[in-house]
């Protein structure tokens, strides 16, 4: 069964240059889609940098994830990956901000959309944060479940010299920047996984003895929300038949709605609810 | 090819960039900003916005943006002295030529030079 993840659009590289947080990246995803942004910061040494995200609806960051790698190097260097499922509407900026109250950092992000997200349980089946060697940095994991999409996002110290950014592929970019000595160097990049292996991907920028840092997610796809199993069938008062399905890490879901006594006492039942078979609520 | 900015202390401003053709092998472009006691530190002072087009200007999917702070700013106690940005531009596909269009806004005064480099 080949993954129902496909990437819809994203925001393009956004770039902050010496200036206060946050970094306001401009993008209007269509509601109810997986949000994704991924990008790296440092300031000019102010210290310790706790990167959250937010947007112009949800504007507490309530439902945005943030993972990001360890801090690494002068400047609190760090690279994120946040993302928040099911998306409101009216969403036309992602605020990334950076705790530390410097007013001169330097980031670079992006916002990406996607569907075929899980609707099922948890989404996020692995997660990688790594800090490398001086010249790279590996980010791997094995999904449990196939069709996973993958995201790394990476950084690289570029204070000293500039360089450039090996080739991933089959890795998809998102967005890079191999920078000339002033910025912070980024990559971050995608990949959708058929059936579930281990990934172990190289991010290489190719200036001698600078810091790598890395951070690496796999997100679960729809195609294992299938039923497991139908679980009860009801003739009810007309004679009509009502199932329910157990789905995985979802109790269950009447397929047939229907108002009625006999099927209203064992979904009540089911769910540990008192029964009133004399009630005249209509349930559905 | 190298383009040099003039130096000039220049008022703020909010420039549209028309649609100009992406010439073919074009892979890379880096913009390069000297900065020149620049007011306002901690607020973005410039926004530079690129979209390119892959499919001569019918859509344009890949937008960047670059936001420059104000004042004096430092990495590792030193003072940045310029602020930079590439592109790595997509290659064309198939006969459709590239498209690249943008604005710049500043919002002070800025003195600044720099130039433009495309490989």
């Amino acid at each position: 069964m080949a993954s129902n993840w496909v990437r819809q659009g994203g925001s393009g590289k956004n770039l902050l240059t010496g200036a206060a947080s946050p970094l306001a990246i401009a993008y209007s995803p269509t509601a109810g889609r997986f949000l994704v942004t991924t990008g790296s910061v440092v300031d000019n040494g102010a210290g310790s940098t706790t990167v959250t995200v937010s947007d112009n609806i949800d504007t507490s960051g309530a439902n945005w994830v943030v993972q990001q790698s360890p801090a690494s190097g002068s400047g609190a260097r760090k690279s994120w990956i946040a993302y928040k499922r099911n998306c409101e509407s009216g969403i036309t900026t992602v605020n990334c901000k950076f705790s530390n109250g410097s007013t001169q950092f330097f980031a670079i992000g992006e916002v990406s959309e996607y569907t075929g997200a899980t609707t099922l349980g948890t989404i996020v089946d692995f997660t990688d944060l790594q800090t490398g060697t001086n010249t790279a940095v590996i980010c791997s994991g094995t999904p449990s479940q196939d069709n996973c999409l993958l995201i790394m996002s990476t950084s690289a110290d570029d204070s000293s010299a500039s360089g450039a950014w090996a080739s991933n592929a089959p890795w998809t970019t998102l967005a890079e920047e191999a920078d000339t000595g002033t910025q912070t160097a980024h990559k971050s990049a995608y990949l959708v996984q058929g059936t579930a292996a281990l990934e172990s991907e190289t991010m290489s920028y190719d200036v001698g003895n600078v810091p790598h840092l890395a951070a690496m997610m796999a997100f679960r796809d729809s195609s294992n929300d299938t039923p497991i199993g139908t679980s009860a069938s009801v003739n009810n008062n007309d004679a009509s038949m009502a199932s329910v399905f157990i789905m995985p890490g979802a109790g269950f879901i009447p397929l047939l709605r229907k108002s009625g006594t006999a099927l209203q006492r064992i979904i009540e039942q089911a769910m540990g609810l008192k029964s009133n078979i004399n009630s005249t609520k209509t349930w559905w | 090819m190298l383009i040099p900015i003039p130096r000039a202390n220049r008022a703020p401003l909010s420039l549209s960039l028309p649609e100009t053709a992406v010439p073919a092998g074009v892979s890379l472009a880096t913009i390069a900003i000297t900065r020149f006691a620049w007011p306002n530190p901690g607020e973005i002072v410039g926004t530079l916005t690129t979209e390119f087009s892959f499919d001569n200007g019918a859509t344009w999917p890949w937008v960047d943006m670059f936001q420059v702070g104000g004042g004096v700013i430092t990495r590792n106690g030193l003072e940045v002295t310029e602020s930079s940005k590439s592109f790595t531009i997509p290659p064309q596909s198939g006969s459709s030529p590239r498209q690249v269009r943008g604005s710049v806004v500043t919002t002070a005064p800025l003195d600044f030079g720099g130039r433009i480099e495309i490989v």
